[in-house]
């Protein structure tokens, strides 16, 4: 050091002597690139200190395991139906193990990094708290995707069967993408929330399992509440004259679900089943479509009770009844599609997520978490 | 620039290195800073010493744009931190206490993403990094994982970080703390010339003789305040002299017929019979010559005489001025 004195003095002028006094502010190619550095640096250090490829291999085991049940339990079916099995499959899968994975990559990312006393270095610098935490999203996201790719060569094979149409297959990705960058969002608020590292991962599966899981529950919980006692037309079967469909009132119970349908709404899966386009009509489509059936249930959820007579019949015979109950088909076109509200819901939730991150990564700090020092 | 004209500017130049006015900042119910107010000239070294627990560090993430005061406000060569947080960071370095790094990272990595943070370019970022390398005598461990880093040596790697971006200003949280001999002798190297070079530097430590060395000014905090503050590079007011008598009761008696005070020195364990030992003000040397006189005179059988401290002025000043404080 002593032997380059003189280096270091003719170094430390560049700055105006004259200090700015105004907020410097950044362009887009500034921040953007601050971004970069940003999800860069998380890529390396996740991608060298972490067992990254492990997690992969057993997502590639998952993915793969559960596509092979599938395959073999369709092997009695036709190339279509077994391209819809495998599709609706892989996309739950995905999504379901996407719920348990990805919030990991980021909940403890802030928290972190100041336990390891990298964060105030980094906020010492240029770099804008928006900027520190679109770049973890990114990079977060990225691995996320990692994930989301490892299951295409599974859309690849339903398009190429012809079961599953382009649009469809290309739907159901980009939905699961905004899912996942919604799960990593929340994680991000989580460890910027929570100076705990430990409290900040439990925290973010709490709310990603809020969203799979306690939504389903509530609405179970609910549904029972939403009961309203009133006087039903029924078609029912008599026994008197043999065995003839009839027209009968009788007192029921119609279950109200237009009260509590839009708890089922931001449920991740169901976004995911509603966003996907119907398949064609077609009388030999024989095969149990599970993102259909969802599809459909929360539609009719929506709407609530049907009008009409009730068909309990549950004859397959023509029956007098025909043309006077309200078909479901018919019903779930009016209802129109959930989707939009669903995911509109969850992009609502990540940027409010992102936008939480980044204020609690602002400098200088005013309140700081109880019993945390920045360095 | 050059040198000169850097140290034309700041001698033309009113607005000092860093203040801070009536600086407070508590942490529920501990006042960390407690109604600090500080100016650090432009250019030069300042000391920033005070007991465990004083408030050094919290001072430090202040005035490096981290933590905002309750009252008051800190500038950085005139730029508030609270106001152009960017500003500030493009003058100032800091360098933490105690820092943890981006493990997987090598030295060379971690450097090149520090000056990219700062907004270098990778043309201007290369040739700085390569030259810090060189200057910090990291350039055997670049290619290595800072993880695998010896704490001196990721002390070094902090230093590095902190002078990524050419600063002018430096604030440096005990970054003596770890090293090697040879290597706290460059760093006093460093720092000197940076300083020469025009950059203000205010820098923590425990180890009072190593600042004396490379130190201009000195101030002391105690309890969240700062109770004292000296420049090192002028004589000293008052030195404190250590005198030490077989019989101190004739000591005391010759003192205090002189009207001279005295603090007694507490005696180790064990019987010291009619022996002690009194610490006396003395404003130089040629004052404490006088008393010696004065002492052989009246037949004070003394033994020993001298700086009541082993250690340097700083470290009479940091004693006197936190004994104040205590008592
Ligand atoms: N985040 C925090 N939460 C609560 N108390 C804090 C926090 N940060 C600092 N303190 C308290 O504030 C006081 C000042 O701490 P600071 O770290 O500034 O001391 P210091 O002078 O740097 O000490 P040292 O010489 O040991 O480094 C201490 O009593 C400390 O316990
Ligand atoms: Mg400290």
């Amino acid at each position: 050091m002593s032997g380059d004195r003189g280096r270091l003095r003719e170094r430390p002028t560049s700055g105006a002597p004259d200090a700015p006094t105004t907020r410097s502010g950044r362009s887009p190619a500034q921040s953007w690139a601050a971004i970069r550095l940003v999800a860069g640096l998380e890529l390396r250090q996740r991608i060298r200190t972490s067992r990254w490829y492990l997690v992969l291999a057993v997502w590639v085991i998952a993915v793969y395991g559960v596509v092979l049940l599938g395959w073999f339990a369709t092997s009695e079916s036709t190339s279509d139906e077994r391209g819809v099995v495998l599709y609706s499959m892989t996309t739950f899968v995905v999504l379901g193990f996407g719920l348990l994975v990805v919030p990991a990559l980021t909940a403890t990312s802030i928290n972190g990094d100041r336990d390891r006393g990298v964060l105030a270095t980094l906020q010492v610098t240029q770099l804008g708290p928006a900027e520190l935490v679109l770049g973890k999203l990114l990079a977060a996201w990225a691995l996320a995707g990692l994930f989301l790719l490892v299951a295409a060569p599974v859309y690849v094979f339903t398009l190429v069967t012809g079961a599953v149409g382009p649009l469809r297959a290309l739907g159901a990705l980009l939905v699961l993408a905004v899912c996942l960058a919604v799960f990593c969002a929340v994680g991000l608020a989580c460890s910027a929330w929570t100076a705990r590292t430990v409290s900040s991962v439990v925290l973010t599966y709490l709310a990603v399992a809020g969203l799979g899981l306690v939504t389903v529950i509530l609405f179970g919980l609910l549904l029972p509440r939403t009961a309203v006692e009133t006087d039903r037309q029924v078609w029912t079967m008599t026994d008197d004259q043999g065995q003839r469909c009839v027209l009968q009132t009788q007192r029921r119970e119609d279950l109200h679900t237009e009260r509590v349908w839009w708890l089922l709404a931001p449920n991740p899966f169901v976004v995911v089943a509603d966003a996907a386009p119907a398949l064609p009509a077609n009388e030999n489509q024989t095969a149990f479509d599970p993102l259909q059936a969802i599809s459909t249930g929360v539609r009719l959820a929506r709407i609530g009770p049907a009008e009409g007579a009730l068909d309990e019949c549950w004859s397959e015979l023509p029956v007098l009844r025909e043309g006077e109950a309200v078909e479901d088909a018919t019903r779930v076109a009016q209802a129109g599609p959930v989707w939009p509200l669903g995911l509109g819901a969850l992009v609502l939730l990540g940027v409010g997520s992102t936008a939480v991150a980044i204020r609690r990564t602002r400098t200088p700090v005013h309140r700081l978490p109880r019993d945390v020092r920045i360095a | 620039m050059s040198v000169s004209t850097v140290r034309g500017a700041h001698a033309a130049d009113p607005t000092p290195g860093l203040e801070a006015h009536d600086l407070s900042r508590a942490f529920g119910d501990v006042r960390a800073l407690d109604h600090v107010d500080l100016v650090v000239p432009r250019g030069g070294v300042t000391a920033l010493v005070g007991p465990n627990g004083c408030g050094k560090t919290s001072l430090m993430l202040v005035l490096a744009s981290l933590l905002s005061p309750d009252t008051g406000h800190v500038r950085v060569l005139g730029v508030d931190p609270a106001k152009d947080p960017r500003g500030v960071r493009r003058l100032l370095g800091w360098m933490p206490d105690g820092f943890g790094t981006f493990e997987a990272l090598t030295v060379r990595e971690v450097l090149r993403t520090m000056a990219g943070a700062h907004g270098l370019g990778a043309g201007a970022a290369r040739p700085r990094v390569e030259e810090l390398l060189h200057t910090l005598r990291l350039d055997p461990l670049a290619d290595r994982p800072a993880r695998v880093l010896s704490r001196g040596q990721k002390q070094r790697l902090g230093l590095a970080q902190a002078m990524v971006h050419s600063p002018q200003v430096l604030v440096l949280d005990e970054p003596a703390s770890g090293l090697d001999p040879r290597s706290r002798l460059e760093l006093r190297d460093t720092v000197r010339a940076l300083a020469a070079g025009g950059v203000t530097v205010l820098v923590s430590s425990h180890i009072l003789d190593e600042l004396e060395e490379m130190c201009d000014r000195a101030v002391v905090m105690d309890a969240g305040r700062v109770v004292a503050s000296h420049d090192l590079t002028a004589a000293p007011a008052l030195l404190r002299w250590r005198v030490g008598s077989l019989d101190v009761e004739a000591l005391r008696a010759v003192l205090a017929a002189r009207g001279i005070e005295a603090t007694d020195v507490p005696s180790p364990d064990g019987d010291w019979g009619r022996r002690g030992a009194l610490d006396v003000d003395v404003a130089d040397e040629a004052d404490a010559h006088a008393l010696l006189r004065l002492l052989v005179d009246h037949d004070v059988p003394v033994f020993t005489f001298g700086p009541a401290t082993t250690g340097g002025r700083l470290e009479a000043m940091y004693l006197s001025a936190t004994r104040e404080e205590r008592s």
